[in-house]
């Protein structure tokens, strides 16, 4: 025998962890020890049989809490304090006394603290804490019944898994209803629970700036930065044009007011289409396969160097489709400004500017000098590093001429530095390299870890033609893949299409989608269309549909059994006879002979219970005997109301 | 919410309920009613049901698929009579104690509710023994008289030796003896002295029982028809269904 109380003791602690564990990473110190140690006090208690903590302390504990924490809550700090409390009352329950109402809050917190979890960090993993979070506390539940009708009860193992089983299936059973519930719920055109996300949650994204030497290595984050979904392209296609930077400040590159360059569209080019799914990040560049020539799908500004910025607060999710050519050129429609993309900081080393001077004196034109820088940085031996960056006040100088090994922004500005010295105008262009390409979604994974730079070159003719200089150094190959190759990586994939399936299914599912699946249902009606020779049919089809289903009432009046409907008919007349006798459909009928006193009852329920007792239909003239009963009745309310 | 109340009702429905009542059954006495209930759902087990008769409940926590089970209530009828259960309640908050879905179920169960017996002396006043005269009875025993002299069988107990006409004959004989007896009882419901006709049916049914278990056969008068006095169980039980339904038909 399994005690009842024993299983929902462990139910309940797997909800809590099942809905702390997303939130935990996000909790203050205090929640951080308590949550554990309540875990472990309430799995020793169980199992010691200490006596619980209760009454007065859990509800002063409580109060200390909830005071302590609603003084930290403001409009601009929800999030932090509810998680916080969320957690603290969390493992107050945990191992407080376990009473049926208890157990309920226990159930409420983790579920409140689930779906808290959803303003820090939103993943598809979110789907399976919720899954099995929803499996618990209905089994949990069911449970809980049983223990509301007997605190004590106890069932065999056998019963105790039909239970199990069955409650779960609850949950399973739900889904389609959950679904449909999903798809035609009414939705607001703007999410409701944003203010509930701190805009600068996310640091890591595009920035504005890239300044070579401040780091002395560069983080391999695998965290996805964007998927796009799109057809296979070839590798060298890859680029993910966010931001131009057009200013060197120092040794930074900056992005300054752009000045007004119209790019002249790219005629009649083939454009790549792309729904690109960003996420969640506090960069306002929108980025996209590079040289995207528009967006669709949200507010945004277009700048004149390609540059797409969001309108509005950064963050939320969102998704918009773009066109792009590939062939890695802008085109003006007049000239640009020159001198401005010349522009140099004061301090230069005398090294880059001798050998940027040296360059423009040889090549002749645009064109001439960037093949000379291009054959430098081919023959000069540059290796592709992301530790041991180049740290010394002038890290560019140390780059090109003494480590000669670092990262793409090493290799873009400097490239950049050398173009304007040697008189090429140039810019910077921050974004992505690379992609994984999911077949299973047909679509790219970006990671932030493929965060790129190259430089645009402006060649008279041609326009702001893009060059990557990081392509000549040794050991670039591997970068804009994943590191992990093989079942790793599949698995990787797998999991991240999932991801995938549930932004793009749920996660961005707005009025929009919702109108559209509406039309597309209600015009797939319309249209429904048949064979010539079925809607011939149709009439007749549709009569025998209904002919059948009238059968089938009609049967299934007679399985309800003459009988019954007689008793019902002989009780609502004597109700009638008798109008100061309550009748219910479930008065007995000797109970009503014995109210009324009147002896046609008594005869109709011994007829009615002679047969019924017996186990037999009534026979023909019991039948009969019955109607005349009901007649006669009938008949004493006629003259009963005559008189 | 759609789910489990489906589920509820699921739960509640293909069950039979039967009511097993004792042989005897006084009215105002608290009598040990055992409940039967037979899940005919060919899936499903029976989830948490209470099942309610006459006011009291039985609890199954489960039932398995086409399974029974069964539960003793104690209940307490009132009022003497034949009398028929018709239906009870099952009633569960299975799966989610949010409702607690019932259903009524016929049951069909007859039932004979006995006058409550009240104590009374015994017919014939306070007297001593002699003074009512002694019999005893046609069967054998060991207390009474002895009524004829035999060979011994073998099988016969020692102590019916009769050691003195043994020695006198050579062999040996036993003594054959009546059971003590008393007279054939036949109550006269209607003269009792209880006054009203349900004391005195109280006081009969005492009577009765009082009799059959000092051995004394007993039968019963209502005015001009009688039983036959009689010793047997199903004899005892036939005068107690007499007195319960008295002046019912």
């Amino acid at each position: 025998m399994v005690p009842v109380k024993a299983v929902l003791d462990i139910l309940a602690l797997l909800a809590a962890l099942l809905g702390m564990a997303p939130l935990f990473p996000y909790l203050g110190r205090m929640p951080w020890l308590l949550f554990p140690a309540a875990v472990l006090w309430a799995v020793v208690a169980s199992w010691k049989r200490f006596p619980p903590l209760r009454g007065w302390r859990a509800t002063v504990l409580t109060g200390i809490f909830f005071l302590y924490y609603a003084l930290q809550f403001s409009r601009d700090n929800v999030v932090e304090p509810a998680a916080n409390l969320l957690a603290v009352l969390l493992s107050i329950r945990l191992a407080g006394e376990k009473i049926p109402r208890n157990y309920l809050q226990i159930y409420a917190l983790s579920l409140f603290a689930l779906a808290t979890s959803t303003a820090f960090t939103l993943s598809g993993a979110f789907l399976v804490y919720l899954a099995l979070l929803l499996l618990t506390i209905a089994v949990s539940l069911v449970l809980l019944t049983f223990f509301t009708v007997d605190s004590r009860l106890s069932l065999t193992r056998r019963g105790m898994r039909r239970v199990a089983s069955v409650a779960a299936a609850m949950p399973a059973a739900s889904v389609p209803l959950i679904l449909l519930f999903f798809i035609i719920l009414p939705r607001p055109q703007f999410p409701l629970w944003n203010f509930l996300s701190p805009s600068g949650d996310r640091t890591t994204g595009l920035g504005d700036r890239v300044e070579p030497g401040s780091s002395a290595s560069v983080a391999e984050v695998a965290t996805p930065a964007l998927r796009a979904r799109s057809s296979k392209l070839p590798r060298e296609n890859l680029y993910w044009r966010g931001v131009v930077l057009n200013v060197l400040q120092g040794n930074a590159w900056v992005r300054g007011d752009v000045v007004e360059e119209e790019p002249r569209p790219p005629g009649n080019a083939v454009l790549v289409r792309q729904t690109v799914f960003p996420e969640a990040t506090a960069s306002p560049y929108l980025v996209a396969l590079d040289t995207p020539w528009s967006m669709n799908g949200v507010r945004l500004e277009k700048s004149f160097d390609l540059v797409f910025r969001k309108k509005g607060a950064p963050g939320g999710r969102l998704n918009y489709d773009t066109a792009s050519s590939v062939q890695g050129v802008i085109r003006t429609k007049a000239g640009i400004d020159r001198e401005f993309y010349l522009r140099l900081p004061e301090r230069l080393s005398p090294r880059i500017l001798a050998l940027g001077k040296s360059i423009g004196q040889r090549g002749g034109t645009d064109s001439g000098r960037l093949s000379l820088l291009e054959g430098y940085f081919h023959s000069a031996g540059f290796r592709y590093a992301k530790r041991d960056l180049p740290r010394s006040a002038d890290p560019l100088d140390e780059f090109l001429f003494e480590k000669k090994a670092g990262n793409c922004e090493f290799f873009a500005s400097s490239f950049a530095v050398l173009l304007r010295a040697a008189g090429v105008p140039s810019r910077l262009v921050g974004g992505y390299y690379g992609g994984e390409y999911n077949e299973l979604g047909g679509y790219y994974l970006v990671s932030e870890s493929m965060a790129h730079a190259w430089v645009e070159v402006f060649l008279e003719g041609a326009g702001w033609v893009r060059r990557d200089p990081s392509r000549f150094a040794a050991g670039f190959g591997g970068e804009g893949t994943f590191r992990h190759q093989g079942l790793l990586k599949k698995a990787r994939l797998m999991v991240d299409s999932l991801s995938y399936f549930w932004n793009q299914a749920v996660i961005t599912y707005d009025l929009d989608k919702q109108l559209r699946l509406f039309n597309a249902a209600g015009s797939a009606i319309r249209n429904l269309s048949f064979p010539s020779g079925l809607r011939q049919f149709m009439p007749v089809l549709l009569v025998a549909v209904l002919a059948l289903a009238g059968f089938l009432f009609r049967k299934r009046r007679r399985w309800d059994s003459r009988e019954e409907r007689m008793v019902r008919n002989f009780l609502r007349l004597v109700a009638r006879r008798y109008p100061h006798i309550t009748v219910t459909p479930s008065t007995g009928l000797l109970e009503l002979a014995e109210l009324t006193g009147d002896p046609h009852v008594r005869r109709f329920a011994d007829v009615r219970y002679g047969a019924l007792y017996r186990d037999r239909k009534l026979t023909e003239s019991e039948r009969k005997l019955l109607q005349g009963i009901m007649r006669d009745v009938k008949q004493a309310r006629g003259t009963s109301r005559r008189v | 919410m759609a789910v489990s109340g489906f589920l509820g009702w699921l739960n509640l429905r293909n069950v039979g309920v039967t009511v097993i009542f004792p042989d005897e059954i006084y009215d105002g006495k608290e009598t040990l009613v055992t409940i039967r209930l037979v899940n005919r759902k060919p899936l499903l087990p029976a989830f948490l049901l209470r099942v309610e008769v006459s006011g009291r409940e039985a609890l199954f926590p489960l039932v398995e698929r086409a399974g029974a089970d069964s539960d003793c209530v104690m209940l307490t009828f009132h009022g003497r009579g034949a009398k028929l259960l018709e239906k009870a309640t099952v009633f569960s908050p299975f799966p989610i104690n949010f409702f607690v879905r019932r259903r009524s179920v016929a049951v069909v169960a007859p039932f004979t509710v006995f006058p409550a017996p009240r104590e009374c002396l015994p017919g014939g006043g306070a007297g001593k023994k002699e003074a009512r005269g002694e019999d005893f009875s046609r069967r054998k025993g060991f207390g009474g008289e002895v009524t004829a002299i035999r060979d011994y069988t073998g099988s016969d107990p020692l102590k019916l030796i009769h050691w003195r006409l043994s020695a006198r004959h050579g062999e040996l004989k036993v003594k054959e003896m009546a059971a003590p007896s008393e007279d054939p009882l036949v109550i006269d419901v209607l003269s009792l002295p209880g006054g009203a006709l349900e004391e005195n049916l109280s006081l009969a049914a005492y009577l009765v029982n009082r009799a059959v278990r000092a051995n004394r056969p007993v039968g019963l008068k209502f005015g001009a028809r009688i039983v036959r006095p009689d010793l047997t169980r199903t004899h005892r039980l036939r005068l107690l269904t007499e007195l319960a339904v008295y002046g019912a038909r």
